[in-house]
């Protein structure tokens, strides 16, 4: 039904019949279809690549367990069923939000990242909000004072951040703060000052934000309506933040997604060099232990945030700019 | 000469202090060879000449010296200029052999995401229609995956090795020479030169390779450039998480890995590689810089 929306005459370029408000809809529509085909084909990918990670059985039966017993287990999970037959069973299972059971665990699959998963959004969200808005407020500063040396401070860190492996500065940060200096713990999840190295190293990253901002502030404040405002003799101040910045603050929002997939990424590092038990931990266990469940679980689950970002960032794009609106629904 | 002009243009030639160092800053920014010197130092030469700089063998160590720190450190000796690790193995030889395998693994990988993407490129924008959908799709589950998630999977499938490590990261990188291809062959399918090309009888494939090919070169390389970092520090981290090159290979990411819990008694393990790994992406991609504003002047960010 929704591939009716597909048809030739949208691709082959009768749109100017719609309205602005229509085409919006049917670029939604679209990318939302294209979404969900995204979203199938990561379930058959990564459903066959667990599967080739080798038998769960191996890990989990010991040497006195005979054949019946592996029989019955791969039964009762039905692993002994065809590859065809296994996959429609478990996405059946996932439309009605089953997740299936893990193997190495007495819980389920859901189960398991439901424990895990406040652990991994307490480092990710904080690192989020801190970062996000620090550098956005920095971008504006830099451009305002645009060859300040502060400006030129900001360029060369930035520059400076992107050729740092992160796995790198978390070492150095755990050498001075925890080894050296004694101030903060090396590891481990506590209180607050467990907290600080690894939301720190993982906010980093989002500092190409600054970038971004100031390169689309500078553009806002060469525009004729600050000019406007300039003359008019509103305070500065409400020129850069309450005209400029609404404007200009568009564009890092679009990049807000890289920001965020970069922080799925980083976490998994990050929870590893700092023992942080979270989703990372969980997915590099489950993989060593052939735990198809979790381990697709978590796939998953990532997939949707990716895939739900992608669609969002494409659907602002499209908003924010009317020349991308053009040649991107065209294409 | 540039560099004044715009200096002057942007009326901010002073005689301040502050004036020199934005003079000095864009100076920099202008002047290649300085981080291609670094290249060289710290990348290329080291890897080229590895069996003749390296002081000791990178796999050898002996046991009775592990732990040895580098020669301005209390104790340490110009036997073993950068110290020792745990194994007792010379530091300097291992960070020198370290630069070979970045070298090869990040030019293989580039190599090949950059064929397979720019192929899957040039045919989406060449043919549209289904071939192009089918290959958007591709991206898009491509970019819908968890990159690491996909990475540790995989070595649970086929066990860690040099040549794992560089599939993954050809796997992570292609898509991005596949958009940038497309659109740019997009561009370029309706000129006139390439009907002409068409008119005179030339196949499909002979377009693609001669004419499209050529003009998306520019493109290619500069993308190409900036990109090499990025895998640098793909290569290092699969291999800090245990993903990447397996050990005893000398790659920066490793070492760094068997540093860690040596901080308090032997820091240089962990952190010395970690600057070569630094100084050799910074370069990279200043480099990268510096080419996209001379080749390509469509990719150029609005830098002011």
């Amino acid at each position: 039904m929704v591939g009716v929306a597909l048809s030739s005459s949208w691709l082959s370029g009768d749109y100017w019949i719609f309205s602005k408000e229509r085409l919006l809809q049917r670029y939604i529509i679209i990318r939302l279809f294209h979404g969900l085909i995204a979203f199938i084909g990561v379930t058959m990918v990564v459903f066959s690549l667990v599967r080739l990670t080798g038998d769960p059985l191996d890990n989990l039966l010991g040497e006195e367990d005979d054949e019946e017993t592996a029989a019955y287990v791969s039964e009762l999970w039905g692993l002994d069923r065809p590859l065809a037959e296994q996959y429609f069973t478990y996405m059946r299972n996932l439309s009605q939000g089953e997740f299936g059971p893990s193997f190495s665990f007495d819980a389920s699959a859901a189960e398991l990242i439901k424990k895990r998963l406040p652990n991994t959004l307490l480092l990710g969200g904080l690192a989020a909000m801190i970062s996000f808005p620090l550098s956005l407020m920095l971008g504006v500063v830099t451009a305002v004072k645009r060859d300040s040396p502060f400006d030129y401070g900001g360029k060369t860190l930035a520059v400076m951040g992107q050729a740092t492996p992160d796995f790198w500065i978390a070492i150095i940060l755990i050498w001075v703060f925890a080894v050296t200096l004694g101030w903060l713990p090396t590891s481990g999840k506590g209180g607050l000052s467990h907290l600080v190295l690894p939301v720190f190293v993982l906010a980093l990253p989002s500092a190409g934000t600054l970038r971004l901002m100031r390169s689309a502030m500078l553009n806002q404040l060469d525009s004729e309506y600050i000019k406007l405002a300039r003359i008019k003799g509103l305070p500065e101040w409400k020129i850069i933040w309450k005209h400029a910045f609404r404007n200009a603050a568009i564009v890092p929002l679009t990049f807000a997604s890289v920001v965020i997939s970069s922080l799925v990424t980083g976490s998994i590092v990050v929870e590893t060099i700092f023992a942080w038990p979270g989703m990372g931990q969980l997915a590099i266990q489950a993989i060593n232990a052939r735990d198809y469940h979790v381990v697709q679980a978590l796939a998953l689950m990532g997939s949707v945030i990716l895939i739900m970002l992608h669609i969002i960032t494409d659907i602002l794009y499209v908003y924010a700019d009317p020349r991308i609106r053009f040649t991107k629904m065209q294409s | 000469m540039a560099i004044d002009d715009e200096l002057t243009q942007e009326g901010i030639i002073t005689n301040s202090l502050i004036g020199k160092l934005q003079k000095f800053y864009k100076g920099l920014r202008n002047l290649p060879w300085i981080w291609v010197s670094i290249l060289l130092v710290v990348l290329v030469i080291p890897a080229i000449f590895a069996p003749i700089l390296a002081p000791h063998d990178p796999y050898e160590g002996d046991i009775a010296i592990r732990l040895a720190p580098p020669v301005w450190d209390e104790g340490g000796s110009w036997d073993h200029i950068l110290g020792t690790d745990r194994l007792g193995r010379d530091l300097l030889s291992r960070l020198i052999y370290g630069s070979r395998i970045a070298l090869f693994v990040s030019m293989t990988a580039l190599l090949v995401s950059a064929t397979v993407g720019t192929t899957l490129g040039l045919l989406s924008g060449w043919y549209g229609g289904w071939v192009d959908h089918l290959i958007q799709r591709l991206v898009d589950i491509k970019s819908s995956i968890p990159a690491i998630l996909l990475a540790l999977i995989f070595v649970s499938i086929f066990g860690p090795s040099i040549f794992i490590a560089i599939s993954i990261i050809a796997i992570f990188l292609w898509n991005r020479y596949t958009r940038l291809i497309r659109a740019e062959t997009l561009a370029l399918r309706n000129m006139d030169f390439i009907a002409r090309a068409r008119v005179s009888g030339a196949s499909t494939t002979r377009i693609l390779l001669k004419h499209i090919l050529p003009n998306v070169g520019n493109t290619l390389i500069v993308l190409a450039t900036l990109e090499v970092g990025t895998v640098i520090i793909l290569e290092s981290t699969l291999s800090f998480l245990g993903v990447g090159i397996p050990r005893p290979i000398p790659s920066w990411g490793v070492m760094v890995s068997d540093g860690r819990n040596y901080l308090a008694v032997a820091w240089w393990i962990a952190i010395l590689p970690g600057a070569g790994i630094f100084f050799t992406v910074l370069s990279l991609n200043l480099f990268g810089d510096w080419l996209r504003d001379h080749l390509d002047p469509k990719l150029r960010q609005t830098r002011r």
